[in-house]
């Protein structure tokens, strides 16, 4: 069980060229400050599992750590560089970015980028939106919004994305022939719903079947074996738990 | 003025060919976006200050809405010096486009990160403001503001106020030079600015209040072409609009 301990890495100060430099490493580890469930530290821990790389989970003790970290808010994440520098990355959506920049899923060039951004976006607005109807929602309400974002929000959604991914090949992937953000993201909405179905609720409307497009690509990702491997944890089970635990599902 | 009511057509090419064709700025842009502020303004901000030459399109949302990447808008079309046609997507990845094209997201990983790490922070002001403030019934909007601006937005300004003194207080986020942070940060300052409801208090940002933030709003605003747009008579008309439309 973690001890309460407010002691947080103590980022290196130099300037953003030395900083830009150790920000190089694709030898680091890592060391992730967010609480016991997936929310916003949910996607910066796949990439975290999906790199491959050393990393390993801080003791929260918010009400001590908070002044200490840059926005007050988490997750944070401290990243030991190669030489030994210490990054401070805060902000969930640019750790992701940060991450997928690092580790060669961002795309090959600008174009490309753009393409995951687009994606990215497109996705994050449902997730958003999921969030706010369905978890937002009173509980007596949560099964008729539910069957309602799954009526009207995802058909939209399925829909364009099946035919980008169609477009790209139906190969598994939304840019090229490799994985990207934009996979990683999807696959973890896709999950993320699935797994926040509300008793009683309606099929959430993804399968196989209905969406084979958009399931190659979460069968892909999920597939990656250091992912799948963290998935097997009894940490990421914890998560879960205490996923449905904050919000009553 | 909108110029046309069709949308271009797009270019088929691999991502190199695409993103060759792309480099460089001197391509010319064409916007569809609604006549507000929205997810339209920041990019609009952007193509500003970019200097490049940028149009908007017509607005005819039925005939044109199953005809974009994602069925919203905005939409950006990027015509290459070389004759190719690009299609920009998503307001958010439209933006990270054009501050990487004219060199407005630091000149490393870490810097990008950083340029991020402010843009996303203030997305989650503007993102609580829109709920609290704009989504709340107009007569409610007084209290629900004075609240926003005493509990969401002091906090805000006292972190970014001193993340700037950290960095110099030179009116910048990351670095010696304008960013994405920059413009993103001035947008959602401007937006909270903008849309202050009838009878309510002064929104606290000012150059007394807030110096560096202040300093930052000015630096942008310093840019000619974008000081040009801000003084248009359709930058005022979509102000007006915005306004209009959530009935401040």
């Amino acid at each position: 069980m973690a001890a309460t301990n407010i002691s947080l890495p103590v980022p290196t100060k130099a300037d953003t060229t030395v900083l830009g430099q150790a920000a190089k490493s694709t030898d680091s580890t890592y060391k992730i400050l967010y609480f016991g469930l997936h929310g916003r530290g949910e996607l910066t821990r796949t990439l975290l599992a999906y790199s491959g790389a050393k990393w390993e989970e801080l003791p929260v003790d918010w009400a001590n750590q908070k002044e200490h970290t840059p926005f007050k808010v988490l997750p944070v994440v401290y990243e030991t560089t190669q030489d030994g520098t210490i990054l401070e990355l805060a902000e969930s959506q640019a750790i992701e970015r940060y991450l997928a920049n690092k580790y060669g899923l961002y795309g090959k060039n600008a174009y490309e980028t753009h393409k995951v951004e687009q994606i990215f976006s497109s996705a994050d607005a449902v997730a958003q939106a999921f969030s706010q109807k369905i978890i937002g929602a009173a509980q007596d309400k949560r099964v008729e919004e539910a069957n309602k974002f799954y009526a009207e929000v995802l058909p939209k959604f399925i829909a364009i994305h099946e035919a980008h991914l169609a477009k790209n090949g139906a190969n598994g992937h939304y840019v090229g022939n490799s994985a990207t953000l934009a996979d990683i993201k999807v696959a973890n909405l896709i999950d993320r719903l699935l797994f926040l179905r509300p008793k009683g609720a309606d099929e959430v409307p993804f399968s196989a079947e209905k969406t084979p497009n958009l399931w190659k690509v979460l069968e892909k990702v999920n597939a990656h074996p250091t992912l799948a491997a963290w998935k097997k944890t009894e940490r990421y089970q914890e998560l879960n738990a205490g996923t449905k635990n904050m919000f009553k599902f | 003025m909108p110029s046309t009511n069709a949308l271009p057509t797009v270019t088929r090419a691999s991502s190199e060919v695409l993103a060759e064709a792309a480099k460089g700025t001197d391509s010319t842009f064409q916007l569809l976006y609604f006549p507000l502020n929205g997810r339209g303004e920041l990019v609009r901000n952007l193509l500003a200050y970019s200097g490049a030459q940028w149009e908007e399109l017509a607005v005819d949302w039925p005939v044109q809405k199953l005809k974009t990447p994602f069925q919203v808008v905005p939409v950006v079309y990027e015509h290459t010096a070389s004759g190719l046609v690009l299609e920009l997507a998503e307001s958010n990845a439209i933006e990270r486009y054009l501050a990487r094209k004219y060199n407005l997201y630091g000149s490393n990983i870490w810097e990008e990160n950083l340029v991020n790490q402010y843009y996303h922070n203030a997305e989650g002001l503007i993102q609580a403001f829109a709920l609290r403030v704009v989504g709340a019934a107009p007569e409610a909007r007084i209290e629900e503001a004075n609240k926003f601006y005493t509990e969401v937005l002091a906090k805000f300004v006292s972190i970014h106020e001193e993340h700037l003194k950290q960095n110099g207080d030179n009116g910048h986020y990351v670095g010696n030079s304008t960013t994405l942070a920059d413009l993103k940060v001035v947008q959602t300052l401007d937006r909270i600015l903008l849309l202050v409801p009838k009878g309510g208090v002064p929104v606290p940002v000012s150059k007394e209040l807030t110096p560096s933030l202040w300093k930052v709003k000015e630096a942008v605003e310093g840019n000619a072409s974008y000081a040009t747009w801000k003084k248009s008579q359709r930058s005022q008309d979509l102000n007006a609009n915005t306004k209009a439309r959530f009935q401040f």
